[in-house]
């Protein structure tokens, strides 16, 4: 089983694949069926293991027949994780010199879990070396996580919660914490509904 | 091209005061507003997924400390592209009259292109900032408690530290104990030579009120800082040429009697 890997080079990988697919190219397609019976995730093994089949096995598709040709789309916009590569990779599409951030990226995004966000925004302060995680939530709340480089090896990050602008909560602790507090938010919220 | 000249209605005058005290300028003004300048085209410094000022703009290392000029006085909005520089920029001392030869280019940056951006200095004064600072001596503790109870008593705050037992352990350093603190963001008047309306953005560690963090040299004063970051980042209002901002207009604040 491949562990996850959130790299440019992972995300232009699964660009490539969502391409093939759109265009309709049978083999792709073949290919998606094989990934998407989840039996075989090991078998798309390109550039020594950086690609996660796994998650994208689990990203919902659609396809559509148009004069014999069957596309296929992936609709990972409504897939929680792949939010997270994305904004990675639009933070290091406009700022190279973050992809060192990535260690940081994957503590705070695989130490926090799936949130139910609209969207993820990563910034990065590259002379400070400091990585920003906003979770935009319901009801315009905004989670925001900041995570030094050189505190990996400690378990805290710094956020704000906000409404709007205005700020609501401030904090420091553990990845761990904070991840069970927005769970059991969550949790509530929906028992609520 | 010769730069436009400095606008010498913001310098500091003879009979002014050394410093214009937050509190009293909170209570005269409550909507006081702060600005600062960034370099660039809005486009340039505001990041269009979610609104915040881009990091690289406002940098965690450039928090501590950070300039600002009170707007709503002789201070306008477009003084905001001169920023002094050398001689300029230096401490005003309370009498000291600013010559003329002050003003010459040397001392000054003017810049063509700016984004002015702005906060209510009730919004970043007295602003709470928590970060947990960790320990592996009983001894450096006990140091650092008595410190922070000292500044609790002059912040008028209460505050309840754990002895070293209770103490949570470092779930990535067994041998580290981790305590919980609150720093504190302040907002002082720093007048300069070419700038009696300079102002800073401190940030004060919760076992020190005198003296404010400078640089944020490593990880738990960058937490601090980057905390203070993101609300500036998040919590600001872009000030154009014509904004109306608050008056502030009680002279005692300045002129002493």
């Amino acid at each position: 089983m491949k562990k996850t890997l959130y790299t440019a080079q992972t995300f232009s990988l699964r660009e490539d694949f969502k391409r093939r697919l759109r265009k309709g190219v049978m083999i792709a397609f073949m290919f998606t069926a094989t990934v998407a019976s989840a039996s075989s995730v090991d078998s798309y093994d390109v550039e020594n293991n950086v690609v996660n089949t796994e998650t994208i096995a689990r990203i919902p598709t659609k396809s559509t027949q148009t004069n014999g040709i069957i596309s296929v789309e992936l609709l990972a916009d409504s897939y929680p994780e792949f939010k997270t590569v994305q904004a990675f990779d639009r933070l290091i599409t406009r700022l190279p010199e973050a992809l060192s951030m990535e260690p940081v990226m994957r503590f705070v995004t695989e130490g926090i879990g799936n949130i139910d966000a609209e969207r993820v925004v990563m910034d990065c302060d590259t002379e400070n070396e400091v990585l920003n995680v906003s979770y935009k939530l319901r009801d315009n709340m905004l989670l925001s996580i900041s995570k030094p480089l050189e505190t990996m090896n400690d378990q805290f990050v710094m956020f704000n919660v906000y409404h709007g602008r205005d700020l609501l909560v401030s904090d420091s602790a553990s990845i761990e914490l904070l991840s069970e507090y927005i769970h059991n938010v969550e949790n509530r919220i929906k028992e609520l509904a | 091209m010769a730069k436009p000249q400095y606008p010498n209605e913001i310098l500091p005058q003879q009979g002014w005061r050394q410093c214009i005290c937050t509190q009293d300028l909170l209570d005269s003004c409550p909507d006081a507003m702060l600005g600062r300048k960034m370099d660039g085209t809005k486009e340039q410094c505001i990041n269009p997924e979610d609104g915040s000022i881009y990091m690289n703009v406002l940098p965690t290392g450039s928090i501590p400390n950070l300039s600002c000029s009170l707007l709503g006085t002789f201070f306008k909005v477009d003084h905001l592209h001169f920023l002094p520089d050398n001689a300029g920029k230096a401490a005003w001392e309370e009498g000291t009259l600013v010559g003329k030869e002050m003003l010459c280019e040397e001392n000054y940056y003017h810049f063509p292109e700016v984004t002015v951006v702005g906060w209510k200095v009730k919004d970043v004064s007295s602003k709470e900032l928590p970060y947990n600072r960790t320990f592996e001596k009983p001894q450096l503790y006990e140091e650092f408690k008595e410190e922070v109870e000292d500044v609790a008593e002059i912040r008028k705050m209460v505050v309840y530290l754990d002895t070293w037992e209770k103490l949570k352990t470092n779930p990535a350093k067994k041998k580290q104990r981790i305590v919980e603190v609150m720093g504190v963001a302040k907002v002082n008047h720093a007048p300069t030579m070419l700038n009696y309306w300079h102002f800073t953005i401190d940030i004060y560690t919760a076992e020190n009120d005198l003296d404010p963090l400078l640089k944020v040299s490593d990880g738990w004063r960058k937490y601090i800082a980057a905390n203070l970051c993101d609300f500036l980042r998040r919590s600001y209002d872009i000030i154009t040429d014509d904004a109306q901002v608050a008056p502030v207009d009680k002279k005692s604040l300045w002129v002493k009697e």
